[in-house]
Parts: C-alpha cells; structure tokens; sequence
C-alpha cells in the first residue's frame, strides 16, 4: 500500500470509528497519531502531540471564540435579547403570518449577539413558540419556523463556524462576517417569503392577531431593545471599520453584554455562573476536536492523500458543476448525521487542499459551507435545532410535526445554496468593498 | 470507589472554575487594552501574550475534565441508536478505553512537553518585558489528564454494571433558567 493509499485507508477507519459512537475528538487524535507512526516512527507521532495541542489552544485569533460564545451565553441567560421578538411582534403581528414573521426578525437579531445556531433555536422557541401556539397558530408551521430560524443564528455575525473556519483556511474572519451577513439576510428573507406564501394559501395556519398597538406602544417596545442595537452597532461596527480584531470586538461585546445586564438588573450571580459554565464547556469541546482536526492535517499532508483524492477527481474530467454538486451532496449526506462544527473539521484538512488545487475562492466557500452546515441542523435524523426545540417545547409537539414544518423552509434553502454557487459575487461583493 | 469519584469531581469543578476565571481575565484585559488604546493611546504591553499564553491555554484546556465528566463530547449516535440498550451499552463501554488510551498518550506526550519548558523556564520578550510562559503549558497534560481519569472510571463503572452517567441530573448539565 502506498503512503496516499494508506491515508485514504486511515480516513476511511476514521469514519467508521466515528460511526461506532467513539468520540470525534478521540477519532481525530488518535487516528493521525497511529498514521504518522506508521509512516514515519513513534517518536515523530508523539512530537506531533507534544507540540500541536498547545500551539493551537495558545492562540490570540482563536480567543474570539470564547468571548464571542460568552457575549451570546450573557445575552441568552440574562434574557437582554427577549425584547427583539417583542418588538418583531408588536411592530409586524398584523401581517398574515405576522407572529411567525417576527419570529425570524427576532431569530436574526439574536444572531448578532450568538454565534450559534443552537442558541438561537432554543433561545426563540422558549419566547416566540407560546406565544404562537397561544394564538391558535398550526404547530408544525410555528415550531418549523423556530427551528430553521435558528439556522440564521450561525450565519449573521459572529460566528463560531466562521471564526474557526477562518483560522484553518487562511481567510480574514471579518470578512466572512460580511459574506456571512448576506447569507443570514438573504436566509432571514427567503423564510418570510415561505410564511408569507403560506398564510396566503391557506389563512387557517395562521389565525389573524387581532390586537392593535398604539404608536406610543410601538415606540416603548423599540426602547427595550435599544441597548442590543447599540450593542451589536458598536461591536461590528468596531469590526467591520477595522478598529477592532476579532478577538476584541468578542471581548468588548461580552463586556458591554455585561454592563448591560447589570443596568438593566438582568444580571444575577447564577446566569453569569452557567454563562461562563458553558463557555468553557463549550470551548472545550470545540477545542479539544479543532486539535484533533490539526493533527489529521499534519497526517494527510504527510500521506499526501489530498493529491491522490485530488488527481481522481482531475482524472474523471470532473467539471466546476459536478465538483459543486459533489460537495453540496456530501455535505447535505454528512449534515444529516454529523453536527456542523464536527462535519466541518472533520472534512476541511481532506478538503482544503483539493479546493486550492482548484483555484475556488475560500472566503466563498466558508459562506457556503456554513450555509450548507446550518441546512443539516435541521435534515433529520439527526437535526440538532430540531432536537433543541423538541426539548423546549416538550410534550405540546411531537418531533415528527417539527420536522415536517421545516420542509418548506428546506425548498428556499436549496435555492439560497443554487444562489450562492451561481453568483458567488452576491457574497463576495459586501467583503470586497472593505480591501 | 465512591471517594476517588468525588474527589475527581471536586477537582473537575475547580479546573472549570479556573478556566472561567480565564476568561472573565481574557475578556477584562483585552477591552482594558482596546480602551487604553482608544482614549489614551498606550496599549497595555504583552496582552497578547497574556492572551494566548495564560488565559486561552487554560480556558480551552481546563474544562475538559467537565466535558469529559458531563458526557458532552461531541459524538454520533445515529448508528448506536439503532442497537438494543443492552449492545449499546456494551459498546459505549468498550469504547471507553480506546478514549482513555488516546487522551493519555496526549497527556504522557504534553506532560514531557511541559517539564522540558519548565526546565528551560521558557519565556517570552515583548516591549522589553520578560514574560514567563511555561506554566501554561502544564495545563494540557491536566485537562487531558483528567479527563482521561474520567473516561478510566466510567470504564470501571461500566465493568462493575454501574451506570456510566456520572451527573444525576439532566439540570446539572444544562441549566435553562426560568425567563
């Protein structure tokens, strides 16, 4: 077996390792570590693991991770983000579908304080799912909504999946913020296109709200919100201006985040201890596989696999189109079982290569990858927003209901992807004004 | 048995706690950086040595004791859930050694690692200060460490037919406050 030989061989235990339910971060240690061993000796492989853990932990860029999983950890716990739906509801509940309309308008406003999808579903189905059901809204359509609305939480900045993408491709982080921005919007428009056709066909889904607010009520609800919106101002405007790096526009907006909560007396001692719990826990265990994920690519560089994948694709007189449809069905495949961070760092160090060998715009590529990511946190079986809101709704809707609501926003996401891929300037416009 | 538990466990708790110490810390320094910047024009020197060195290496490290504790290593169960309780239980058992085995050969290697720049008191210059940064590098041998003494426990639970979840509640690992 030759060495590419013996690399593909490895990737393929990988997987199937994976499929046993060991650990990602176990898979991708551990795999590399035995590989490098048997392609060059012990003592090369256990240098790998003296150096590659700390240098990739002890890293300045990276740190905007955890500040930026901590800003949105703050936002959510001490409920600073509530009043975005509020105002959504109050501004937009006459429109047909208008609640669920405002759900998305607030889904995104809380994208720009998380970077995670999760959050974003869980943070939304708590607040905007009551209220829909309440008023006689059809559940599949109201949990649907909430559960693919979450997705736009990983696309408008920050985002956890673009900071990390960024590191390991080479690509400036506030640009694939800007890329990110259009597609989360791009997102957050399509969705209200699909409730808004679907109120329209049939009316009963969504029962009119027939409370109306006055002008004052309208103004005080923009009130509420009116720190977020400096908050998210200052910080990506800090970003985006080139006043900030990455890593302080997170730390500052976690400070301002702060500062915030405590103004507003939102702020108690047991929502800053679980935020920053799960800060760390979080950071960890992104961490602990992005290490694994550096290592595999010491190993598949070392093996030189990549060029082998790579000269097979070239030699099959592969066209743009049939290496588009064949990352789009792959990633759409490892979406459905795999979580978007995981089928991320597990496919870039196979993948990086062959996309520079191809000459494909990176900072397109993130935005699109990130797109197509956030696509599986809703395809079953295993749809993690899907299976968040599930937990948050409880016994009212079964899981079945939620993942039938999200169909129809599945059909405008595959046309956002054909988007994207047909006219990646709609990406790379916003990014190339900042050069 | 139950005393090693515990024991791990307080110590599992307190690498967490430290860890978000770290980045209370790293979010303090770096806005006190940017503000110093902003308003007086002097950056505080060495923050991205602090950064990277002391607070990242900890917050990243520390806390994989707690992930590896709380069950929250990201991990595919589409396949598993297919199997019967009873296979699938044995599965996840024996996969906890093939873990333990892979954290602490990381451990054995990043411990050397870190005597080896203990010994030469590594350190850094920035701005004509001397910053010493070999402390951190003893945290990967930690939190892979401990983790590993985690995955080594829940092995011996698995083998005495104990159950392998080590947090008794659902609320320990996520609180969902009450809005």
């Amino acid at each position: 077996m030759s060495n590419p030989e013996f690399g593909i061989f490895a990737i393929g235990v990988l997987f199937v390792l994976i499929g046993l339910r060991v650990p990602i971060a176990v898979v991708l240690t551990g795999v590399p570590f035995l590989g490098i061993w048997h392609l060059i000796n012990l003592k090369a492989a256990i240098g790998a693991l003296k150096v590659i853990p700390y240098t990739f932990a002890a890293s300045w860029e990276l740190s905007s991770v955890p500040m930026f999983l901590l800003m949105g950890y703050l936002a959510y716990y001490s409920g600073i983000t509530k009043g975005l739906f509020n105002a959504a509801r109050v501004w937009l509940a006459r429109l047909p579908g208008g609640l669920a309309i405002a759900t998305v308008f607030g889904a995104s406003g809380f994208a720009a304080v998380t970077g995670s999808s999760v959050a974003c579903a869980a943070a939304m189905g708590r607040i905007a799912v009551p209220e829909m059901l309440s008023h006689g809204y059809d559940k599949s359509l109201a949990t649907g909504t909430v559960a693919a609305a979450g997705t736009i939480g990983a696309l408008i900045p920050p985002s956890i999946l673009f900071i990390i993408y960024g590191i390991i491709a080479k690509v400036p982080v506030g640009d694939l913020f800007l890329g990110g921005a259009i597609a989360g919007i791009m997102t957050a428009a399509s969705y209200i296109i699909v409730i808004y056709l679907r109120a329209k066909l049939n009316p009963a889904l969504v029962p009119p709200v027939d409370k109306t607010f006055t002008m004052a009520e309208k103004l005080d609800v923009l009130r509420e919100v009116g720190p977020v919106i400096v908050l998210v101002v200052l910080v990506f405007g800090g970003l985006f201006g080139g006043f900030f790096t990455p890593t302080e526009a997170g730390a500052v907006g976690a400070m301002l985040c702060t500062a915030i909560a405590l103004f507003q007396r939102k702020l108690t001692w047991s929502a800053l201890v679980t935020s920053l719990t799960d800060t760390v826990a979080t950071t960890g265990a992104i961490f602990v596989i992005a290490i694994g994920a550096s290592l595999l690519s010491r190993f598949v560089a070392i093996s030189q696999a990549d060029r082998l994948i790579s000269d097979l694709i070239s030699s099959a007189g592969s066209s743009y189109v049939m290496l588009m449809l064949g990352i789009v069905l792959i990633y759409l495949l490892l979406g459905m079982f795999l979580d978007g961070l995981g089928a991320m760092l597990l496919t870039l160090p196979i993948l990086l290569p062959i996309l520079r060998a191809e000459n494909l715009d990176l900072l397109w590529f993130g935005v699109l990858l990130a797109k197509l990511l956030e696509i599986g946190m809703i395809t079953p079986p295993v749809g993690l927003n899907v299976f968040v809101l599930k937990s948050v709704v409880g016994d009212k809707v079964a899981i079945g209901t939620i993942f039938r609501g999200v169909t129809y926003f599945l059909i405008a996401d595959l046309v956002i992807v054909l988007l994207i891929i047909a006219f990646p300037d709609l990406i790379l416009f916003l990014p190339s004004l900042t050069k | 048995m139950d005393f090693i538990t515990k024991a791990i466990d307080v110590l599992t708790k307190a690498l967490a706690a430290l860890a978000g110490t770290a980045v209370l810390a790293l979010m303090v320094h770096v806005s006190a950086d940017v503000a110093m910047r902003a308003f007086f024009n002097t950056p505080l020197t060495g923050t991205i040595i602090f950064v990277s060195n002391y607070y990242m290496i900890l917050a990243v490290c520390l806390p994989l004791a707690l992930v590896e504790r709380n069950d929250a290593q990201i991990s595919v169960d589409v396949v598993t859930e297919l199997l019967p309780s009873g296979p699938k239980r044995h599965l996840y058992g024996w996969t906890l050694p093939i873990s333990a085995a892979v954290f602490g050969i990381v451990a054995f290697a990043s411990w050397n690692e870190a005597v080896t720049q203990w010994r030469i008191n590594k350190f850094v210059i920035e701005g004509g200060v001397r910053f010493v940064i070999w402390y951190g590098y003893f945290a990967v041998p930690f939190g892979y460490g401990m983790a590993t003494l985690w995955m080594v426990l829940k092995f011996i639970r698995y083998l005495s037919g104990r159950s392998l979840l080590i947090a008794e509640t659902s609320d320990e690992i996520t609180q969902v406050p009450n809005e």
